[in-house]
């Protein structure tokens, strides 16, 4: 189970990044479940070779087993990722009501930052005296 | 150590007495501040106690409270001499304060003039409780300070003091030069603070331990620890506004007069005087010590006095008067020889007399005249004798006019500097003498101010001096600078024993009155006729001040740094804080693939043994499931997209079940299932395609990134499975020979609800935070929106499909509670059984609705996540019963007579609570998302 899997593992992450690069809630959702796909199926991997179903009871056979401790972490990541899906596409119902469209917005104090604006105002507020002294 | 004592309660009803000054306000007015005034009282009284008691035993005072042993971080206590005198000072001139701000904020507070004007009035009355509550934490903080023993807790008294003093300066927080002094103040402070912080750690470790004394007694040497001495002179430098950080104690004066009185004369600048003075002892032979301190309080003692000197705003005057004050005690206390220092805990007593003593004068000056400005001021000596007579003698204290204490230290102090005679000494010498010709001619510049010199000498109209709480403190404080003064034997036994313990040396010097003729007396006679000269000759004095302009200006270097750190962090923040979400994630990308990246190129990795699958049915499925994840991509229709993607889920399903892990391969399933569900509900108010043109970047960069991480993603995937060497037993072994004694089969479930239910219990927290997330938002919209618009058609589906689902919803429950119960043997458990009963609701919501899932399930989605989230710890603290820890499993086994053996062990109940929260997560999603309201959008 190794290149056939890992493989899948990229294609999942590749396609699920693209996904979530852009601004549309829906898609980003898709785009997560799709990279925690990729995520349950490398934490399988990492636990080794396949093995039988992790069972005591068929253990006396002598059957090589499937290594149960990221299976018992997938287990629980795939119901949380479960909740998290659901969480986000309230979130875009909310956006939807909200704004009209499930988009992820710039912020727009994020955006005055960048542009510089709140350095000034920052600045008087620390500074009044050399304001002053400057203006006039 | 001894354990907690007197000092830390009494420090600790300091802290009680800031929490209750709000109703000591809200009940006795103004007059709360005398009870404030009780907290310090008490410190000072145990104080004469405790200095009584270390005169009879010679053992000082210790007791210590272990906070965090590990991080050495305990407030220990430890009070010698030194320590004894300053928490003298700092709580007898906190008493003081405290008394005189009963007085000095009645003018501040009119009576209320009916009711209209209540609340003018509480908001009054919150204000001077906000004062009083700071001042008596500040009067705790700075006992703390100087009681302190461990370095760590010296830290963090002084950042309280720091942060109290920057609340009190900007008690007028309507102003802006008021907000942006106390800001400057507190920048300049805290930078020194956290230098000061960095320079302890060094010397800790050097040391070997957190504790003063230790590290004084043992003073340990080398690179590092003179690295660490310039960090800790530069946070005293700051502390104590020292050049060229002298600059934020003037403006420091838009603070109410008693705060300016305590904090910004008497004790918190004195916070760096104190250090230099404790750490001059053993460290004032490194290189660099004393031509620092000589040359750094030499200065500041030149620039404040000249400053001071043209100031007519009497509080400015008296701010720059301390500025140069405390580059005196720098030098004389910093030098680290037994009779400087010695002279120099003598000026420290005698200036935290006369300065308070002034400033509470100029706080009354201003209250009774209306004015403090030297020009505006009228001959107050007629009306207001007493003030006028405690301010003569306090500034004739600060000039250095015999009888006063202030002669008398400043005498000691030029004879010890005299007896030095270096080079280095005489130059400051010089600096000493030309200062407090300075310091002469400043103070008679108040004194001429409040005789109304400069008004023209008109008697002032004023009526009278005052309530006593206004005029005694200064009293009390100038009867000890006269007695002091005139009989210094009786402070003589403290300041050498104060002095002697920071030098490590006993001082030869006596305080004394009459020192007999020689350089120091005659060096004083120079002093007050060139400033009685100075002062004379004031007219041409202020032409050449004006002519002057001092070249450095410490405030401006603070201004320009801060615009340029400003500048610096926007051209870098800019960049990066963009605002687009989409840009942060490139940001996040490309750093997760750039450095793991130069790691591998860098690191020898091992080789891989690569096949190409287990089983061939991998192949297949693994290309369907490709292909679907990539036609996600290119679906603009949002169902279709939303469809692939559920595609995708059900391939890496059985993909778990090729890998040998049915429990997941069940999950997945299941949430597959339910998710397409929930998408539909939600897509049912979104449009049906996606728009186009929404895209932060150009499709390119994205698809190269995507790539990009897909490729890292399979190599570390084929790594991760590499990085298995067959010579390690992995943990999971240990959890398989140990599952069946824990008594289940299913080792998965086993490691969640026994070997790492801990975890389990984490994530059902998770679960349930998410849950009452979804109701929080659709509850929003709903509160937003009104009741929703009823749809004109009803939801009726087939009959078929509705008696369909009646029959198998019981079934489902039924299978969902053998699932629940049979988890721990065959594939199920909490999750697995959670989702089926979650699914059996939503197969009786598609097929009757809202309102027929609200007859079945009658219960809200909180009780099912509440009783849930209750039964898991109930069944995790029951652990704790006969002294095991959380989650500890207990079993219970009885035979009856008919069923057979009965088992109950808490991982069931535990199992129960985890069943319970995702059948709750399921039904919130159901309530909230599948309202059948139709909203106008």
């Amino acid at each position: 189970m190794i290149i056939v899997v890992a493989v899948l593992v990229g294609v999942l992450f590749a396609t699920g990044i693209f996904l979530i690069l852009q601004r549309t809630l829906t898609r980003i959702i898709l785009g997560l479940t799709t990279m925690s796909n990729g995520v349950s199926m490398l934490l399988m991997l990492s636990g080794g070779r396949a093995g039988a179903a992790p069972f005591t009871d068929r253990q006396t056979s002598g059957v090589r087993l499937a290594d149960p401790m990221p299976q018992a972490m997938v287990l629980t990541a795939i119901v949380i990722n479960f909740a998290m899906v659901s969480f986000l596409l309230a979130m875009a119902y909310r956006s939807m009501s909200l704004t009209g469209a499930d988009e992820v917005e710039d912020d727009l104090e994020d955006r005055r930052i960048a542009l510089g604006e709140r350095v000034e105002e920052i600045y008087e507020e620390i500074a009044p005296d050399l304001v002053e002294e400057r203006d006039q | 150590m001894n354990g907690p004592g007197v000092v830390l309660a009494l420090l600790a009803i300091h802290a009680l007495a800031a929490i209750a000054a709000g109703p000591l306000f809200r009940q006795f007015g103004r007059r709360a501040f005398l009870a404030l005034a009780l907290a310090p009282l008490a410190l000072f009284s145990w104080t004469l106690f405790a200095a009584v008691r270390l005169a009879d035993t010679g053992i000082p005072h210790t007791e210590a409270l272990r906070w965090a042993p590990k991080l050495h971080f305990e407030v220990a206590i430890r009070l010698d001499w030194f320590s004894l005198l300053m928490l003298g000072i700092v709580s007898g001139i906190g008493t003081l304060v405290l008394v005189y701000s009963v007085a000095y904020f009645k003018g501040a507070a009119r009576t209320p003039q009916g009711q209209a004007d209540s609340e003018v009035w509480t908001r009054e009355l919150q204000r001077k409780a906000r004062i009083g509550r700071l001042l008596v934490l500040f009067a705790g903080s700075m006992a703390g300070v100087v009681a302190s023993d461990n370095l760590l807790a010296i830290f963090m008294f002084w950042e309280f003091t720091s942060v109290i003093s920057y609340l009190l300066i900007g008690t007028e927080d309507h102003s802006p030069s008021a907000r942006a002094a106390a800001l400057r103040a507190y920048i300049t402070t805290a930078a020194g603070g956290l230098a000061m912080l960095a320079g302890f750690v060094i010397l800790a470790q050097a040391t070997g331990s957190w504790s003063l004394t230790e590290m004084l007694s043992n003073p340990p040497a080398g690179r590092g620890v003179n690295v660490a001495l310039g960090l800790v002179l530069l946070g005293a430098f700051t502390k104590s506004a020292q050049f060229p950080f002298h600059f934020w104690l003037a403006p420091a004066m838009a603070a109410p007069t008693p705060v300016s009185a305590y904090l910004h004369s008497a004790t918190m600048v004195k916070a760096g005087i104190f250090l230099i003075a404790r750490f001059s002892g053993p460290f004032s032979d490194v290189a660099f010590w004393r031509p620092l301190i000589l040359v750094v309080g030499t200065t500041t003692m030149l620039l404040g006095a000249w400053r001071a000197l043209s100031q007519q705003d009497l509080k400015v005057l008296l701010a720059h008067g301390t500025v140069s004050q405390l580059g005196f005690m720098v030098i004389l206390l910093g030098y680290g020889n037994a009779e400087t220092t010695y002279a120099g805990v003598a000026l420290l007593i005698g200036h935290s007399l006369f300065k308070a003593t002034l400033f509470m004068a100029v706080g009354t000056v201003d209250l009774r005249a209306g004015t403090r400005n030297v020009n505006e001021l009228c001959n107050l000596w007629p009306k207001m004798p007493v003030t006028a007579v405690v301010t003569i003698l306090a500034a004739a204290s600060m000039a250095g006019v015999p009888p006063l204490l202030g002669f008398i230290a400043k005498e000691s102090a030029l004879g010890s500097l005299v007896d030095i005679g270096s080079t280095a000494t005489t130059l400051a010498l010089v600096g000493v003498v030309a200062g407090s010709v300075l310091t002469a001619a400043y103070s008679a510049r108040i004194v001429a101010g409040i005789l109304g010199v400069y008004s023209g000498g008109e008697t002032s109209t004023v009526k009278g001096e005052g309530s006593l709480a206004l005029v005694s403190p200064g009293v009390v404080l100038t009867a000890i600078t006269v007695v002091a003064g005139v009989a210094p034997m009786v402070i003589a036994p403290l300041v050498g024993r104060a002095s002697d313990v920071l030098s490590g040396m006993h001082a030869k010097s006596h305080l004394q009155l009459w020192h007999g003729f020689g350089l120091p007396l005659g060096l004083s006679v120079l002093i007050l006729a060139s400033g009685a000269a100075l002062w004379m000759a004031r007219t041409r004095v202020s032409e050449i001040q004006s002519s002057v302009q001092i070249p450095v200006s410490g405030a401006r270097m603070f201004d320009v740094s801060i615009r340029q750190l400003l500048r610096g962090s926007d051209l870098f923040i800019g960049r990066l804080q963009t605002g687009s979400l989409p840009f942060y994630l490139m940001v996040i990308l490309v750093t997760a693939l750039v450095v793991p990246t130069v790691a591998w190129l860098g690191g020898g990795l091992p080789p891989l043994s690569l096949e190409l699958f287990d089983d061939p049915a991998q192949l297949v499925v693994a290309t369907l499931t490709a292909i679907t994840a990539l036609s996600a991509v290119a679906v603009r229709h949002r169902l279709g997209a939303v469809l692939c993607v559920g595609a995708t889920g059900y391939g890496v399903a059985v993909m778990f079940m090729l890998g040998g892990a049915p429990d997941l391969a069940l999950t997945q399933i299941l949430v597959e299932t339910l998710s397409l569900v929930v998408f539909v509900l939600v897509l049912r108010h979104l449009p049906k395609d996606f728009a186009t043109n929404q895209t932060a970047f150009p499709i390119l960069p994205r698809a190269v990134v995507s790539v990009a991480v897909g490729i890292a993603a399979a190599l570390f995937t084929l790594y991760a499975y590499a990085a298995r060497p067959d010579g390690l037993k992995p943990v999971s072994d240990d959890y398989i020979s140990a599952s069946p004694t824990a008594g289940g089969h299913n080792i998965v479930n086993v490691i969640l609800v026994e070997f790492r239910a801990f975890d389990t219990f984490g994530e059902i927290s998770v679960l349930t935070v998410a849950a009452l997330g979804i109701l929080g938002l659709v509850r929003a919209v709903k509160r937003e929106r009104g009741d929703g618009i009823e749809p004109t058609t009803p939801l009726r589906s087939s009959f078929i499909l509705d008696s369909a689902v009646h029959a198998l919803f019981q079934t489902l429950l039924v299978v969902s509670v053998i699932l629940l119960l049979g988890g721990h043997d065959k594939p199920g458990g909490g999750f697995i059984a959670g989702l089926v009963a979650g699914s059996a609701f939503v197969l009786i919501y598609i097929a009757g609705g809202e309102r027929d899932l609200r007859r079945r399930e009658p219960l809200a989605a909180e009780v099912f996540l509440g009783v849930g989230l209750i039964t898991s710890f109930t069944a995790g603290a029951i652990g704790w019963i006969g002294g095991g820890v959380f989650l500890e499993a207990k079993v219970w086994k009885a035979h009856l007579s008919l069923i057979g053996q009965l088992k109950l062990s808490t991982p069931l109940f535990f199992e129960i609570g985890v069943f319970l929260v995702v059948l709750g997560v399921i039904t919130a999603v159901l309530r909230s998302l599948g309202r059948e309201e139709v909203y106008e959008i």
